[in-house]
């Protein structure tokens, strides 16, 4: 199979993205970072936004305007993205037409003026004055307000439509998050914002969908009747490093738990959509999650890593050995907890979200655990099927099964069916998450980004833990780096019925 | 596991495996007697795997083996005639000698009581000949099946140990001579010294069936006429009669293959989960599976044989009816499709397609599930049918091929497998001959699932006899096909309508380098 060229992929995504619809991709587009000098910016945003560009993925006519309050120009931009460019000899021409359509302003978050001013840079800008506008917030919550006040008073495009790109966290509970919800939607319509949840834009997250409801294989054993448990799981194997008085404000709750792993029980769980537009699969993301109560404290583990005596360099370090956390913070670098959906479909199935810094491994994947076979004919020698999604790293889908044992025997031993992109898909280009949310963005479609009512489903769901947890100053309970994490945490899962018989091995 | 086992482990798992508590007497005797030493399956078959089992230490020490035939032969001119299909290395040789020091061979007349006298005197005169057990491989034609057994039962009968016929296909050639044979073979043995063999039922993946279908929760809910939309059971060869189709053309491709192979893999898909894998529960089932098809009709059938591809090189020049054994204007068919129903609650409705030919394109023996659409679909019906594919031969493989989002930006779905292939995922396992598994199976009485009883015999002839019946008398002329072609179009129409859905988009991706 020859890879397509750069028209046909944006022609083929244009015409799937949009049916027979003509897109505006003939008009011009303006994507403005706001806090452009930052991390997230240098190291994810412009570099996406030059792959998009490379591949002929976006919209002809891009300009793209940096704002932060740092006095900065387009070539210092330059030199802090390059090393997360990964741009080859061959782009260079490329490179440098990219940046020429880069501009930079310095402003103030808070100053109606500055974004004036952006507004008349946007504006002087070629078909500025009709251009479609993306204002992507790479900043500090701290600044949403104002930000979003000023954009919406300063910097609407009057003819093109204007999409407002947000990063999490978007609160810290239901009360914060519903406020800021409560002031985006006095300043926006809800198709105009774009909250990020970056797992959304990974190939296997999004692959759940077409997974489940696009095959009859599926259909039949996605329930209750057949699910013993599904385990939703994200694991790093490093700790902070170094960055932890920023984590110490959140935890790993709100880091992971309540978004990613959240996510992905959604796209687990839900019903089937009445079609693939955005809003009626949110809608069934939302549905579910109202049959989700809050998790019990007896149904949670939380742990904190601590040094690894053998251990090198970063791994000697235990979470309050980085400077920049509190003394004695409780704050949890581990949870496990356990989810429940009280519907027909679920009821009584428990739903293991798991998730660690510092741990084993790097780790996300999504695991259904099969019931028993009933009238079991083999002597107890058959274990649970199951079926794995792994996310990262090395994307893949296997089944874990029974087979004869081969050779000169009868009996059953575990084996796979294995689907590993790496083999299968060789020569696939896997996009980074944010390229294809991006491009999302660009083409208006809001099905990979939480909407409000997602969101506050989500906080619903884990604000009262999370209260309880800071209100009782919960210690959690110490690991060692690199391990497993603390194993009140397996023995949690395996009381609810997570069985682990340690037999098997993925070979792929 | 990832080393290989050496061989008193070997044995010793199995033994433990075939008997769990119960001692085997691998002190005892065993005689092992080849009736038609002489013959090809012996040499080519037989000799060899008993060589191989031998050698791996999987039979009892204390074994013999006797050839007996009409030629006037010696031990060293059976192993000479043996030794291409040996598969011998140097550093064997000497385990070889030995295996040959086991070997003894007698000449006389399957007709002939005298004959049968001499071969039991000189089985009595063997080490520990008196209290031996006795298995008899009947690598014969059918013609001399009656006085064969009939002499084995009156002359070589072991009075100590036990005693084991085996016999190969074909069993009869229509219901009636199948019952008569039946009935001759147990006035003179119980049943559970007749070993009726099918060879494909030692193929690897079709012993795998039952721990696929029973083993696995997930294909619980699925396996039946509300998921599963038809059955294709294959069994195709690219080579075509090759100068012995004057015996070919006696029993045609259906007696040769469906009523038997492809038959005994449908009642694997088919049958209900079984009280146990004791072998009398497992055929318990299949024969209650069998006698819920009504025999095939004619319309449900289509015929072929193949004539020479001009283009062809060497063999594929030649037709069916070019085979100078052929007779004359022969309207047998070497190729044959048939739609099979299962009239239960599991499968009412639900076709069960069983193709089989020679000189086709291909090598392949197969079993697929083809399942139902989505209901409900939300993809443009984009979506293809599910499959569920366990190739038996060659290169076993289990593969589901499924939809999956299109990698990379997109986001519709395309075809794909979830994939299972031993080569890779079983680099340094040896999967042994199908003879290799029944040969032992018949040495530990364990009669697990190589062969089958008179009553699924019954019903398996029951269902083809009156089709055969048929084709015998009004000799339909079967529509010629190519060496080397997918067969008569006729059959895919066939296999269409009644339900069959090819696509053509989905080309099975092999991830592993072999």
């Amino acid at each position: 199979m020859e890879p397509l060229t750069r028209s046909e992929v944006f022609g083929e995504l244009r015409k799937e993205l949009y049916g027979d619809k003509q897109s505006s991709h003939s008009s011009t587009h303006v994507f403005i970072i706001l806090g452009a000098s930052g991390d997230l910016a240098k190291k994810k945003i412009y570099p996406t936004l030059w792959w998009l560009f490379k591949d002929g993925l976006l919209p002809e006519d891009i300009y793209i305007v940096g704002f932060a309050r740092s006095d900065l120009t387009v070539d210092k931009i330059k030199a802090a993205c390059l090393p997360h460019m990964k741009d080859t000899d061959e782009e260079l021409d490329s490179l440098s037409a990219f940046f020429k359509r880069n501009s930079y302003l310095s402003g103030r978050y808070d100053v109606g003026s500055s974004f004036e001013r952006l507004n008349s840079h946007l504006s002087s800008l070629p078909g500025g004055e009709t251009a479609n506008r993306l204002f992507y917030l790479a900043l500090p919550p701290t600044v949403y307000h104002h930000v979003s006040t000023n954009i919406r008073n300063h910097c609407m495009s009057c003819k093109g439509w204007n999409r407002v790109i947000f990063e999490k966290p978007f609160g810290h509970d239901l009360q914060s998050s519903q406020e800021l919800s409560a002031h985006l939607a006095n300043l926006f319509k809800e198709d105009q914002i774009y909250r990020i949840d970056h797992y959304l834009g990974k190939e296997m997250v999004q692959n759940l969908m077409v997974l489940r409801f696009g095959n009859r294989l599926f259909g039949p054993i996605w329930n209750r009747n057949s699910v013993a448990c599904v385990v939703l799981t994200f694991k790093e194997p490093f700790g902070t490093q170094g960055r932890g008085g920023y984590f110490d404000g959140f935890g790993i709750i709100r880091d992971v738990m309540q978004n990613h792993l959240l996510q992905m029980l959604c796209l687990i769980a839900m019903e089937k959509p009445t079609s693939t537009s955005p809003d009626d699969v949110r809608n069934e993301k939302v549905k579910v999650l109202k049959c989700i109560a809050p998790p019990n404290m007896a149904d949670v583990v939380l742990g904190q890593y601590v040094g690894d005596p053998g251990g090198e360099g970063d791994a000697n370090l235990g979470y309050l050995d980085d400077p920049t956390v509190p003394k004695g913070s409780c704050t949890p670098t581990f949870a496990t907890a356990v989810l429940y959906v009280q519907n027909e479909r679920w009821d009584g199935v428990p739903f293991i979200l798991r998730c660690g810094k510092a741990l084993n491994e790097r780790k996300a994947e999504v695991r259904l655990q099969f019931t028993d076979v009933p009238g079991d004919i083999f002597a107890d020698r058959c274990q649970r099927n199951e079926l794995v999604v792994r996310v990262q790293p090395d994307e893949a889908i296997y089944l874990k099964m029974m087979t004869k044992r081969p050779g000169v025997f009868f009996g059953p031993e575990e084996t796979e069916l294995d689907l590993t992109y790496k083999s299968r898909y060789k020569n696939v280009k896997l996009p980074d998450a944010y390229e294809r949310l991006i491009l999302d963005v660009f083409c208006g479609n809001q099905m990979h980004f939480v909407r409000s009512d997602e969101l506050r489903e989500a906080w619903r769901i884990f604000t009262p833990l999370l209260h309880q947890i800071e209100a009782a100053k919960r210690q959690p309970i110490p690991y060692t780096y690199g391990s497993r994490g603390p194993s009140e945490s397996d023995d949690l899962i395996q009381r609810v019925g997570f069985r682990y018989e340690g037999t098997y091995k993925c070979v792929t | 596991m990832t080393l290989p086992l050496s061989r008193s482990e070997v044995f010793g798992e199995l033994r433990q495996e075939l008997y769990d508590d119960e001692k085997f007497h691998q002190s005892d005797v065993h005689i092992f007697i080849i009736m038609g030493a002489s013959g090809d399956l012996a040499k080519k078959k037989i000799y060899p795997t008993l060589w191989w089992l031998f050698r791996d230490g999987l039979l009892p020490e204390e074994t013999y083996f006797v050839g007996f035939a009409r030629s006037d032969l010696t031990v060293d001119a059976i192993r000479t005639a043996c030794m291409p299909f040996m598969k011998v290395t140097e550093m064997e040789a000497e385990r070889l000698s030995a295996f040959f020091a086991r070997n003894s061979y007698i000449s006389g007349k399957y007709a002939e009581d005298a004959s049968f006298s001499k071969l039991n005197a000189h089985m009595l005169a063997l080490p520990g000949g008196p209290e031996a057990n006795r298995l008899f491989y009947l690598a014969l034609p059918p013609t001399v099946y009656h006085d064969v057994t009939k002499n084995i039962k009156q002359h070589c009968m072991s009075t100590k140990g036990w005693n084991r016929v085996i016999v190969e296909k074909p069993f009869g050639h229509d219901l009636q001579s199948s019952e008569e044979l039946s009935t001759h073979l147990s006035s003179l043995f119980s049943e559970d010294q007749i070993y009726r063999i099918d060879h494909y039922l030692g193929k690897e993946m079709v012993q795998n069936l039952m721990v696929l279908r029973f083993g696995n929760r997930i294909f619980g809910p699925i396996w039946n006429r509300d998921s599963v939309a038809c059955v294709v059971l294959t069994f195709k060869e690219p080579f075509g009669t090759q100068g012995r189709g004057g015996y070919f053309d006696d029993f045609g491709i259906i007696r040769d293959v469906m009523q038997n192979h492809l038959l005994q893999m449908l009642c694997l898909v088919a049958m209900e989960k079984p009280a146990s894998t004791s072998s009398d529960d497992v055929r318990d089932e299949k024969v209650k599976v069998l006698k819920c098809i009504t025999p095939v009709s004619m319309s449900d059938v289509v015929l072929g044989q193949y004539v020479g591809n001009p283009e062809g090189e060497g063999d594929a020049k030649l037709g069916y009816l070019d085979d100078p054994t052929v007779p004359k204007g022969s309207t047998q068919a070497t190729f044959a499709t048939a739609v099979l129903y299962v009239h239960n609650e599991r499968w009412d409705g639900v076709p069960f397609i069983l193709r089989c030919g020679k000189a086709l394109n291909e090598r392949k023996a197969e079993v697929r599930l083809q399942f139902t659409d989505v209901p409900g679909d939300i993809f443009d019906n984009k979506c293809q049918r599910n499959e569920l594919v366990v190739r038996v031969q060659p290169n076993e493989a289990i593969y589901a091929k499924m939809m999956s989002k299109k990698p990379g930006v997109y986001f519709s779905p395309e075809e794909t497998e979830l994939d299972l292939t031993y080569k890779s995922r079983y680099k340094d396992v040896k999967l042994p001959d199908a003879y290799e598994r029944l040969i032992l199976d018949v040495f530990y009485g364990a009669n697990v699932h190589y062969q089958f009883v008179c009553d699924e015999l019954r019903e398996a002839w029951r269902i083809f006899t009156p089709i055969l019946h048929q084709i015998d008398k009004e000799k339909p002329k079967p529509i010629p096909y190519k060496y080397g072609s997918r067969g008569p179009s006729e059959a895919d129409d066939l296999v269409k309508r009644v339900g069959f859905r090819y696509e053509g988009t989905y080309k099975w991706v092999n991830p592993h380098k072999l």
